[in-house]
């Protein structure tokens, strides 16, 4: 999707309507519980006019203390009750506009965890988090959305009202109406241009900003005394690129705000001019001059709101926007492919048939025309010198990306047929770069799932984990990190490792593919871990990335890799009888350091 | 009445704080002000004049007249506000930048073991949070007693009608301030509750969109998981929200009904006095208006006054915060004693440590000597300390018990500045800015492209940069700029490696250095680690005991505990568990009488 689209009023008007339907779709009581509000803040307006007209007619018409007492009364009550019933409606709406508001945020992370990672990862996505970051969208749009609808009711209500004194006044309204939404068009084009040429620009403030709160940032601050470097370069970037941004755009803001306010000062004296007219040479009542007053006044106060509500809606058109082309996306795929695919769970063959593979919006081919083939239950390993794309068969294989050529094949079938939730099942990764989440040991091993017949404490066992959860105070309900509890632990990074493998060990999937799961343990524990590989991986299909050539030594076969071809591949003895063979070579460099 | 004072007291503490740097707003703000006061009252007396008018003499010209001075008035007005926003709109936002970063600067200078603690972080959100209240704080005050003046404004309009409204309206505020002191403390504590659970929704959010765990996510298929737990949290935080809606509620109808009473009366006596003829049409119109004026300008106070009491409470927040954040840099400390030059011995006396708030001792009476320029090499089982005791030498904790010396002084009674200035450290979590290349190698110092370029070609990077578009300019990753060129693992170890090497200080601490890297990589780095690193002392922490050849010294930590000392050498003829591990890791190298000993089994 381009991001670099800038949006048209008509398409802003388009968007806003999807996300009106789709919010009525998500919650109907939101809408259901507005249409009595909106009723009773109209009545509530109508009200107050028209008791006061009521009342000077009276007190100049020549009435009594009775009757007006009785006006009065009944002007109090109505008002009281009226205010009442309104909040009382409110309590209902604000907690809908919050379950709503929940609900909008859910929908969208679900969304985006169902994008492809090659989506997730690009920059309008971090800027469609960020915006939904502050929450407040939602809200704020469902305010604006109700503003609108009061306001265009006020508008239709006092229109009728004032007209019958005299039809020209529509005109006058009319006029202001065009008046203030070609304001609006002007500023909406305005504000795009900001939002689309700026975007890297407020996404690198973003970033230098996380760099002083973020606490994963803490340790390097401190010890290089990084903050007023920092600083200084927040505070250069603001002043160069976003400052006069803003500057411009309060320029902007306030020549229409200037505009309209004259424009409502001159009606208003117009109208003045005309009724008076009307009570000093037409015989028009007090009373009535009053009411018409108010009611024009009101009619033009909701004039002016209009552009606010409109020019906040606006704001929120830049999210919603986005927020559409999430969902539609995601709805997208879901429709496309896949038939169940009746694959024998437990072993599966792994084969590349000629693969070649860049990145998105790049040039140079990190794998180049890459076949192997592993047959059922058999280990590989991917070896070879940094950058030579040995992750990036992983990612491929795990369909992080597509190949830019070739066919990727797991038990005979293209994984691009297989769907989302059957292949998910179908591999038990530890990353390079693993995660663990802040909840419980226990929840970080089974992440959900149910296995039935495996117990997740033997995978604690197998991990080598047993004695360090043991010594924890709740054991494997500890919470890893204090963010969702105090009490939480802190895992050095082997002990992480280790939980990330169990994790793996616990999902039981007839893939197993492990890069460069050892590297932060100390000898004994991958030894431990090594050993037990053999219960991790038996009968398993395995891919096996390290650069320690002791751990890759016994797999079933071993492919090197350089510069995203496929170098040398063969067992290890076979590898070592290559003459001037690469894998020879790193293999006697690493063991050299061992020899006395 | 107290809580008021306090809240104003602090409201100037604030102002006080931030005034250097906002000058100009609050000078705008206090013009602001005088216009704002003023304005309401001048769409009250019009109206009155022409209804008059219109009721009295009934001349046209003299209404016309009105009509244009009151346009004229409006005109005046317009133009002046809506210069004062053209002024002071961009500026004010440039304020908050800076009262911002002022607040992001503490939280990067306090003390670690905060920045890492769950409470901390819970209050910094909150605070966090609510930085657009400090932002407005002095508009806050102003409108505050803007309107307070508007207040006594529209009493004084009503006394004139009868002296005694003055004491009826007193009474109705009061009784109005009862509700609303009641409704406030209420509100207080579930802000508290709030922010706990908005954090948590911030986090399944993040885990479930965000870049992060994306990967996990996905192969895992666990956004269903997190959903499950984002459904939990919500019901429970919906009913919290819910009971306190509710009590809004209730509150509310006291203060609809003192409204309606209060409408109720001031009318039924202006019209009384109408009908009497002791007031003109123009002057009911006056005290109608004024009537509902008076009302919504008294909610407005509350209003504002509330914004007031919680902008308070920020600011005790904000204090509380100031106290704790006071960093490493703000220790009272002694310069580096001048010591021969190139000297940089390091002692540990006895140390023991313990993170914050826990019980477990993560280091336990260890105690060793680095001589200067001798290179240390630190091993041990995971879990064992080997991580801590870079955090404690960086100063980012301070030890528990005993002392660690550096030149005979006490690091914690060092000035932090300097200390650190003589470290170059690489730890293992290490971070990549997105930022140039050069500027991931320099940081915060001056670039020399000489020694850029050294440092890059020490660290084996050259032929990745001579393939960037860029060049040193190049940005690394791709999150900010679509331009930029990621490294991989392997690549963002070499830069990080070229970082130490380019600040080039006495001391060097590396923690797991070549744990991305492939064999090649691997040995080449070692080489230019001998050449680089030199007479400089330096720590080595590592898994791969291939590293231990390049150092002098070996230390092994088991459980906290130091458990041998010696040369590599030294310690394979100890036969104890160093010579246990180097035996283990080795084995698999060697070429004859394997054992395959249950390997990726069959």
């Amino acid at each position: 999707m381009e991001n670099n689209e800038k949006q048209s009023l008509k398409q802003m008007f388009s968007n806003i309507r999807f996300m009106a339907c789709y919010l009525f779709r998500l919650n109907k009581k939101l809408y259901i519980v507005r249409i009595p509000m909106l009723i009773l803040q109209t009545v509530s307006s109508l009200v107050g006019i028209y008791f006061l007209g009521k009342l000077l007619n009276i007190i100049t018409g020549g009435g009594g203390i009775p009757q007006a007492t009785y006006c009065i009364t009944l002007w109090a009550g109505a008002q009281g009750g009226i205010s009442i019933l309104l909040n009382g409606l409110a309590v209902y709406d604000h907690k809908e506009s919050e379950r709503t508001r929940l609900n909008v945020r859910l929908d969208l992370a679900k969304a985006a965890a169902a994008m492809s990672l090659s989506e997730v990862e690009r920059p309008y996505m971090k800027d469609l988090i960020a915006l939904a970051q502050s929450g407040g969208n939602i809200e704020e749009f469902i305010r604006n959305l109700s503003s609108l609808a009061r306001i265009v009711i006020q508008i239709i209500v006092f229109s009728s009202l004032v007209v019958v004194v005299q039809p020209w006044i529509l005109l006058i309204v009319l006029l202001n109406i065009v008046w203030r939404l070609w304001l609006q068009r002007y500023r909406v084009a305005f504000n795009e241009k900001w939002r689309v040429d700026e975007a890297p620009e407020h996404r690198k403030y973003d970033h230098l900003n996380e760099l002083l709160y973020n606490s994963k940032y803490g340790k390097e601050i401190r010890v290089n005394h990084l903050v007023e470097w920092v600083l200084e370069k927040i505070d250069g970037h603001y002043k160069e690129n976003i400052l006069p941004q803003i500057k411009k755009c309060v320029q902007d803001s306030v020549v229409i705000t200037l505009f309209s306010e004259v424009l409502n000062v001159i009606t208003n004296i117009v109208l003045y001019l005309f009724l008076s007219y009307q009570v000093l040479f037409q015989n028009m009542r007090i009373g009535d001059f009053s009411v018409y007053l108010l009611g024009a006044e009101k009619l033009m106060g909701a004039l002016s709101e209009i552009m606010y509500a409109l020019s906040d809606l606006m704001e929120n058109a830049v999210f919603v926007k986005e927020f559409r082309y999430c969902m539609e996306f995601s709805r997208k795929k879901e429709e496309n492919h896949t038939e169940k695919q009746n694959l024998n769970k437990k072993r599966l063959s792994i084969e590349f048939k000629n693969v070649s593979f860049r990145y998105p919006d790049t040039d140079r081919e990190v794998l180049s025309h890459i076949s192997f083939v592993i047959n059922p239950g058999k280990t590989m390993a991917l070896v070879g010198p940094n950058g030579s794309g040995k992750s990036t068969i992983i990612k491929l294989l795990c369909r992080f990306y597509e190949p830019t050529e070739g066919e990727i094949l797991v038990g005979g079938i293209n994984i691009k047929n297989i769907a989302a939730n059957e292949y998910a099942f179908l591999l038990g990764v530890v990353f390079q770069d693993y995660k663990l989440f802040p909840f419980t040991i226990a929840e970080n091993i089974t992440m959900g799932l149910d296995m039935g017949n495996i117990d997740y404490r033997t995978c604690i066992e197998k991990s080598s984990l047993k004695e360090k959860v043991s010594s924890l105070p709740k054991q494997e309900n500890t919470f890893v990190t204090k963010q969702f509890d105090e009490k939480g632990v802190e895992l050095s990074g082997g002990e992480s490792q280790k939980l990330a493998i169990a994790r793996t060990i616990y999902k039981d999937s007839p893939i197993v593919i492990l890069d460069e799961p050892t590297a932060a343990m100390d000898p004994v524990t991958e030894y431990e871990i090594i050993q037990n590989f053999d219960q991790i991986v038996s009968g398993k299909t395995a891919v096996y990335i390290s650069h320690r050539l002791s751990t890759t030594r016994f797999t079933d076969q071993i492919i090197v890799l350089q510069n995203g071809c496929i170098y040398e591949s063969g067992t290890h003895d076979q590898l070592m009888n290559v003459e001037k063979g690469l894998y020879k070579e790193m293999f006697n460099l690493q063991a050299g350091y061992y020899r006395p | 009445m107290k809580e008021i004072k306090h809240a104003v007291s602090n409201v100037f503490f604030l102002i006080s704080k931030t005034f250097h740097f906002a000058k100009g707003q609050y000078f705008l703000s206090g013009f602001s002000f005088i216009w704002n006061t003023l304005t309401p009252f001048v769409n009250l007396y019009f109206p009155k004049w022409i209804l008059d008018a219109l009721m009295g003499r009934r001349r046209w010209e003299f209404i016309i007249f009105l009509l244009c001075m009151w346009a004229v008035v409006n005109g005046v007005i317009i133009l002046v506000k809506n210069g004062m926003e053209l002024l002071g709109n961009p500026y004010g936002q440039y304020c908050y930048e800076k009262e911002l970063l002022h607040y992001y600067r503490m939280e990067a200078t306090m003390d670690y073991s905060r920045q890492e603690n769950g409470e901390t972080l819970d209050e910094m959100g909150r605070i966090a949070g609510n930085m657009p209240i400090a932002y407005f704080a002095e508009q806050i005050l102003f409108d505050s007693l803007s309107k307070i003046i508007q207040l006594v404004g529209y009493t004084y309009i009503l006394s004139t009608l009868h002296p005694l409204i003055v004491l009826f309206l007193l009474l109705v505020i009061l009784l109005n301030s009862r509700i609303e002191k009641n409704k406030q403390k209420w509100k207080y504590t579930y802000q508290q509750k709030k922010s706990k659970y908005n954090r948590r929704f911030q986090y399944l959010f993040d885990a479930m969109a965000g870049y992060e765990y994306a990967k996990e996510i996905r192969i895992n298929g666990a956004a269903a998981w997190l959903e499950d737990k984002y459904q939990t949290e919500k019901e429970d935080y919906l009913g919290v929200y819910r009971q306190n809606e509710w009590n809004n509620f209730f509150f509310s109808i006291g203060t609809e009904l003192l409204n309606a009473l209060q409408t109720f009366g001031l009318y039924l006596y202006s019209a009384h006095r109408a009908f009497e003829g002791t007031i003109t049409i123009g002057d009911f119109s006056l005290y109608a208006g004024t009537v509902s004026r008076f009302i919504n300008c008294f909610k407005a106070v509350v209003g504002k006054l509330h914004e007031l009491s919680y902008l308070s409470r920020y600011i005790d927040d904000y204090k509380r915060f100031v106290e704790l954040s006071k960093g490493a840099d703000d220790r009272k400390s002694s310069p580096i004693e001048h010591v021969a030059a190139c000297r940089n011995e390091f002692v540990f006396e006895n140390v023991s440590f313990k993170y914050p708030n826990t019980d477990s001792w993560v280091l336990k009476h260890v105690s060793f000597q680095i001589n200067s320029g001798e290179r240390l090499a630190v091993v041990g089982y995971n879990g064992a300390g080997k991580s801590t005791l870079i955090k404690l030498l960086c100063g980012l904790y301070e030890p528990t018990e005993g002392r660690i010396l550096y030149n005979g002084q006490d690091i914690t009674k060092l000035n932090y500045r300097q200390y650190t200035e003589s470290l170059s450290v690489i730890f293992q979590d290490y971070n990549i800015y997105s930022m140039p290349v050069w500027e991931n190698i320099c940081l915060n110092a001056k670039m020399h492209e000489k020694r850029v370029m050294q440092a890059i070609e020490d660290s084996g990077l050259t032929n990745k940069i001579r393939k960037l578009p860029l060049g040193l300019e190049t940005e690394v990753g791709k999150e900010i700029d679509e331009g930029g060129i990621e490294f991989s693992g392997g690549e963002g170890q070499r830069l990080v490696t070229a970082r130490a090497f380019y600040k080039c200080a006495p001391v060097c601490f590396l923690d797991e250095p070549t744990a991305a890297l492939d064999a090649v990589a691997e040995s080449q780095l070692y080489e230019r680690f001998d050449k680089v690193i030199g007479n400089k002392t330096a720590i080595y922490i590592t898994h791969r005991l291939s590293g231990v050849k390049f150092c002098d010294k070996v230390i092994v930590f088991a459980d906290g505990e130091l458990i041998e000392q010696g040369t590599h050498k030294e310690l394979l003829a100890a036969a104890g568990v160093y010579a246990e591990m180097f035996r283990m890791q080795a084995k698999h190298y060697e070429s004859e009488g394997v054992d395959r000993g249950g390997y990726y089994g069959k």
